[in-house]
């Protein structure tokens, strides 16, 4: 039996996951906790965190029953080429990471709130995850893995596929995750 | 549908990869090189929708690359990226040609617009072209281009006529595509694998034409230092182009006449008889049979040459032929000259419409080409066109407000009249087709009116 792990980095709390991966409760995962801050993926000069530097971390330390990994932090991410990353993913690869950072109203100066905070957070996750088993964008704008590029449009679509995308998803993880033919 | 491709130059790996795969991650088609040499292969060798270039780099910097790539393939858009911006570099890379100039780290929405931005401009053009060449394909015939009636009846003719051997008299004024004609019932003939050999009897001087037509021997005349063939023995087994065969003196005429009869003739300065074996096609800009009543030209060569006749309409008796023939043009003169060009904007379509192009689809041709060259934008605009055209549309419109004035039907005839004659030099077969009367009608016509030939500079 594979698993899709989901690894706590930093200070992310374990309660909060819980009650929010309740709504991915149709995979096999499990946890791997980790309070460290990643300080190697460090950029002092922007004062955030290198995406891929911690994904090829990750990488190294993956559990043998690991289908995919997927990183959950509040950590500001970001990639050499662009100022933040919501998310990064291995395109058809073992490993992603979500950061909560830019999803927190407190980000843009207004009251925090958890319940919307879990329903973006859960959308970023499905659609990395959707990028590890090669899903590339969607047009279609209310599909989770439509681009967002600012939180308006994280909030505009919906935390589900479209028919075309879960199609391609459900065949992939059917094949890799449950090992169907 | 095909992914669209994108080419990312950097020499730093982390950004290659970096850039990379965000791209793959939008759906492109991504291959990234680590300097300016292997860019510039990959653009020579395969096809790009977008090239996203880094400014520094050591062998050779994003400028550079990019001039190279805008002389080799100038039709895919380039963004130049840079960690350190400055006004003077993005000035430069936008008049170095850069479709855009962005600073690393790009914000994710900012770069998102720009490319999303640049591919769909790049799929418009893709779309253009394609339907250009389709429309080209669709109203196209040989190198003909038109779908107007008139046009079609010429094409229809063409075809009629190509695979016999008969001697065809193609008329029309000059500009109209004649030489395009003969090509085309050459290449329609069982004779397309042999020479078409064209001989322009007007733009060769008359002391010259015999020998350049005939050859000569050695030693025939001054000059004559080796034997030469003339273009009727080149033109064996092919087809013999005689342009403007108006413009040949009477003596000519009576050699002409005389080898078309025998098919056979004497280079000058020769004894022996050369038979061959050709199809002549002859054109005029000319009223022949004017020629003929004022015995400038042989009524015998006349009914020889003219067992066929072909009569190539003017541009301004076929004007739905404007926009296909002007598509047709700005795509040749856009790869001639590198420029993208879109289209043209419904103001300057409809100057070309209006126009009269008295020098017919030469001069339509060559104002293309002028706009073309001088256009600044994507599209051709009036500005763009030669003042003639300009000019010509502030007169037409001053002498319509004075033609608004006329007061009877039989004014307005007489001027109708008047002015179809005077465009068609007062060639009477011609101007009675137009006006869609017989000839002896227009006779009564002009003799009412007292119309008079304006007399010859």
């Amino acid at each position: 039996m594979k698993y899709i792990y989901f690894k706590r980095i930093g200070g992310v709390k374990r309660r909060f996951l819980d009650e929010i991966l309740k709504s991915l409760d149709f995979l096999p995962f499990r946890f791997i906790e980790d309070e460290n801050y990643p300080v190697f993926a460090f950029e002092p000069k922007r004062n955030q965190y290198y995406a891929k530097t911690i994904i090829e971390q990750m990488v190294k330390d993956l559990p043998a029953d690991c289908e995919k990994l997927i990183g959950i932090t509040d950590i500001d991410l970001c990639t050499p080429v662009l100022t933040f990353v919501y998310g990064e993913a291995q395109l058809g690869g073992k490993v992603a990471i979500v950061s909560m950072k830019r999803l927190k109203q407190s980000f843009y100066s207004l009251p925090e709130d958890n319940i919307l905070l879990g329903k973006r957070l859960v959308k970023v996750i499905i659609h990395e995850l959707g990028h590890c088993y090669g899903l590339v964008h969607c047009n279609n704008e209310h599909c989770v893995m439509h681009l967002s590029n600012n939180i308006i449009s994280i909030d505009n679509k919906k935390d589900n596929f479209c028919i075309k995308c879960e199609e391609f998803f459900n065949k992939k993880i059917g094949k890799e995750l449950y090992g169907q033919k | 549908m095909a992914r669209n491709r994108i080419l990312v130059v950097d020499d730093e790996e982390i950004m290659r990869s970096s850039l990379s795969d965000w791209l793959k991650e939008d759906g492109y088609h991504v291959m990234a090189v680590e300097d300016g040499f292997k860019a510039i292969e990959k653009v020579k060798k395969e096809d790009w929708d977008l090239a996203v270039v880094d400014l520094k780099m050591p062998k050779i910097d994003g400028l550079e690359v990019l001039a190279e790539m805008n002389k080799i393939k100038p039709e895919i858009p380039v963004i130049i990226v840079t960690a350190y911006a400055t006004i003077d570099t993005a000035v430069m890379a936008i008049k170095a040609g850069a479709a855009d100039y962005i600073v690393k780290p790009f914000n994710p929405e900012e770069i998102s617009v720009v490319i999303a931005k640049l591919v769909e401009h790049q799929r418009l053009i893709k779309e253009n072209s394609r339907l250009r060449k389709e429309l080209n394909k669709r109203f196209r015939f040989q190198d003909l281009v038109g779908k107007s009636s008139k046009m079609l009846k010429v094409i229809e003719m063409i075809k009629t006529v190509a695979p016999t051997k008969s001697t065809v008299l193609i008329t029309g004024e000059s500009g109209t595509g004649k030489e395009l004609v003969a090509r085309a019932i050459h290449e329609l003939s069982p004779r397309k694998k042999d020479p078409f050999i064209s001989a322009a009897c007007g733009a060769i001087p008359e002391s010259l034409l015999e020998a350049e037509l005939f050859g000569y021997e050695k030693g025939a005349f001054t000059g004559a230092v080796t034997q030469h063939k003339g273009r009727i023995e080149l033109a064996d087994k092919g087809t013999l182009f005689l342009d403007e065969i108006g413009d040949i003196s009477l003596k000519t005429q009576v050699n002409l006449l005389r080898f078309i009869q025998e098919r056979e003739f004497r280079r000058v300065g020769g004894k022996d008889t050369i038979k061959v074996d050709i199809r002549i096609i002859a054109a005029t800009n000319k009223n022949l049979e004017d020629m003929i009543a004022s015995s400038e030209f042989r009524e015998d060569l006349y009914y020889r040459l003219n067992v066929i006749t072909i009569d190539v309409p003017p541009l301004r008796v076929r004007k739905e032929d404007i926009p296909i023939l002007a598509e047709h043009f700005l795509e040749k003169f856009s790869l001639d000259t590198g420029k993208k060009m879109y289209g043209f904007s419904d103001q300057a379509m409809r100057m070309l419409m209006e126009y009269n192009w008295p020098g017919n689809i030469r001069q339509l041709e060559n104002t293309i080409e002028h706009a073309v060259v001088v256009a600044s934008e994507l599209d051709i605009k009036v500005d763009d066109f030669p003042e003639y055209l300009v000019v010509s549309k502030i007169e037409g419109k001053a002498k319509a407000s004075i033609e608004e004035k006329s007061q009877s039907l039989e004014d307005l005839e007489k001027k109708y009249i008047d002015s179809t004659l005077k465009d068609n030099n007062w060639n009477i077969r011609k101007s009675a087709n137009i006006l869609g009367i017989n000839r002896v009608t227009l006779y009564n016509k002009i003799k009412k009116y007292q119309l008079k030939k304006p007399k010859e500079e």
